[in-house]
């Protein structure tokens, strides 16, 4: 039975789809201008920099031909490639003591050899008092979402970095892939302010630790909606000062660059310009570019990937991310094969969840400690007819 | 002798163990040993083996990939399934004593290793065939009982080649009588034996 009311459902969705319907020449119109346009930008970009352009958007900067595709080379054999990602059960209102748990995979596979590959979880209790220093503490203890998954973002690094670290063997080039953006612009919006630094302060830290053991780090994102590239496009022809007949406002970068690259080629490089890549070091900083990946039966994406800037800037780095990422994407539907299986060994089931909660319960009776939980959530959990 | 497999389900007739990885696969009709409690020894016959992923929710798929191909290239695969094998349990020894004919009194631990059969104690289990009955009207052996008596009575005739010859022959009667002289099933049993 659905608690959909499925007479109004349709209703909607046939004016939903009747208004794309209405929307998409408009919308085809503007995408071929923009395709123009970075055409045309192709030839001055080297000297046309966006930096005299004031635009209230995010420009990525490029750094390479913005119209080049480049095809990947051969991956090297072997290879060790490690992923780790991250998730959790967020802090429930409806229980007291306020409690939160990170799950964090780790995965490492020594490609081209008979080597056994390591896959494992760590699982980590919190809010942990003792890390922090008052203010952040008290923030720390009242534990928002935002702040756990600050946490986790940097509990995944973590994890990667010394994973890495332990498994990486003696002439043997390594890769460490994370699951989606480096750049984490929601740090910012945490509160107080010496938390919000102290966790960027950290998530930069991390970071840096790749760099000082050269441990060359990429992150994958499957469909991006970033509109950096748009962005500068859109400030090199004087948007929203000039009146435009057609604005390039709601294009995707993925969008614009679904007609430039054949099967796994990438775009040129750019430099992201998020305000929070201010508080990474500056060789930390995150660059970009866009890669055509294929699935089965023909279906592709044009996917995201990020890499800190002194990766970016080593041309063999940048050749085994491409390299690497595309052999892992063809070995997995269009997704890289170590980040799915870093996904499956981390995700909380609701059987999880309920596990973690009766173990909680059942500790905090042990030691007489009191555990309540809403009249709320045990409406939810048993209803009764 | 090493432990091949884990006892990981368990009753007073049959358990269920998941074989370790770097054991060699388990054969149907194979004889298997287990504690039940300290003191105790069962024996049993592996009457099912299946190959399945440890994750329910994933299921495998064809991969086009040679297995060199898959061990150095997709390395989890392998380590995703496990192989189970489902042991009937058709007799057992106390102390020091004889081998009985009979279920052990106590299931398996869960978590018991479980090792392989000594040639020894399978031919002292033997005569007079009652396990015969277990394997045939035990409700917990999965379909193809014939084809498990088959593998335990070629099993047989291994353990007493160049001894005792006679050994076939009368678990062939014993079978006889329990297949109440349905002399073609019991043929189709014997003519495969080998």
């Amino acid at each position: 039975m659905t608690n959909l009311n499925i007479q109004q459902l349709s209703q909607q969705l046939a004016s939903f789809s009747a208004e794309q319907l209405r929307e998409w020449p408009v919308r085809r119109k503007a995408l071929a201008e923009a395709r123009k346009a970075l055409r045309a930008y192709s030839d001055t970009w080297h000297k046309q920099l966006q930096d005299r352009v004031r635009v209230p958007w995010l420009m990525a900067r490029p750094l390479e031909d913005p119209t080049c595709a480049i095809p990947p080379g051969a991956r090297p054999t072997p290879l060790t490639a490690v992923a780790a990602d991250g998730s959790q059960i967020y802090p429930d209102q409806h229980i007291e003591p306020l409690v939160y748990l990170l799950n964090i995979s780790q995965i490492a596979f020594q490609y081209g050899t008979l080597e056994k590959p390591v896959m494992s979880t760590i699982t980590h209790v919190g809010p942990e008092r003792e890390e922090f220093r008052a203010p952040a503490m008290e923030a720390v203890t009242r534990a928002s979402a935002d702040v756990v998954s600050a946490r986790r973002d940097q509990m995944e690094l973590e994890a990667l970095l010394s994973l890495a670290l332990r498994v990486q063997q003696p002439d043997r080039p390594i890769i460490a892939m994370a699951d989606g953006s480096l750049i984490r612009w929601m740090l910012q919006r945490i509160e107080p302010a010496p938390l919000k630094d102290e966790l960027i302060r950290r998530y930069a830290r991390q970071l840096a630790a790749f760099r000082t053991h050269r441990i060359p780090l990429c992150s994958f994102i499957s469909m991006p909606n970033s509109t950096e590239v748009v962005n500068l496009l859109r400030g090199l022809r004087g948007e929203p000062h000039k009146v435009l007949s057609v604005s390039f406002a709601g294009i995707l970068d993925r969008s614009l660059y679904d007609a430039f690259l054949g099967p796994w080629e990438r775009t040129a490089l750019f430099a992201s310009a998020s305000h929070v890549l201010e508080e990474y070091h500056a060789l930390d900083r995150v660059c970009f570019f866009y890669m055509r990946v294929l699935a089965r039966h023909g279906e592709s994406e044009i996917a995201r990937v990020e890499v800190p800037r002194w990766v970016a800037c080593e041309a063999a780095l940048l050749r085994l991310v491409h390299a690497a990422i595309a052999a892992e994407c063809e070995k997995q539907n269009g997704y890289p094969m170590i980040l799915a299986e870093a996904h499956q060994r981390v995700v909380v089931r609701s059987r999880d969840r309920r596990l973690f909660y009766s173990l909680l319960e059942r500790e905090m009776r042990r030691h007489n400690l009191g555990h309540r939980s809403s009249h709320k959530r045990a409406a939810k959990q048993r209803p009764v007819v | 002798m090493e432990a091949m497999a884990e006892v990981i389900a368990s009753s007073t007739a049959v358990f269920t163990a998941e074989v370790y990885s770097d054991s060699r696969l388990p054969a149907l009709g194979q004889w298997v040993r287990v504690k039940p409690v300290e003191g105790i020894e069962a024996y049993g016959i592996v009457s099912y083996v299946e190959m399945v992923p440890f994750d329910e929710s994933r299921s495998a798929v064809a991969l086009g990939r040679s297995p060199d191909e898959l061990q150095r290239e997709l390395p989890q695969v392998m380590e995703l399934l496990r192989t189970m094998m489902r042991v009937q349990m058709v007799a057992h020894r106390e102390g020091g004593g004889a081998v009985r004919q009979t279920l052990p009194p106590y299931p398996p631990r869960i978590h018991s290793p479980v090792l392989e059969c000594p040639t020894e104690t399978i031919r002292q289990i033997a005569r007079p065939f009652d396990f015969l009955r277990v394997l045939l009207i035990s409700a917990e052996t999965p379909a193809f009982t014939d084809d498990l008596l088959v593998a335990v009575l070629s099993g047989l005739q291994r353990v007493h080649e160049g001894g005792d010859s006679q050994v076939i022959v009368e678990a062939g009667k014993a079978l006889s009588r329990l297949l109440r002289d349905d002399t073609e099933r019991l043929q189709s049993i014997l003519r495969r034996v080998a």
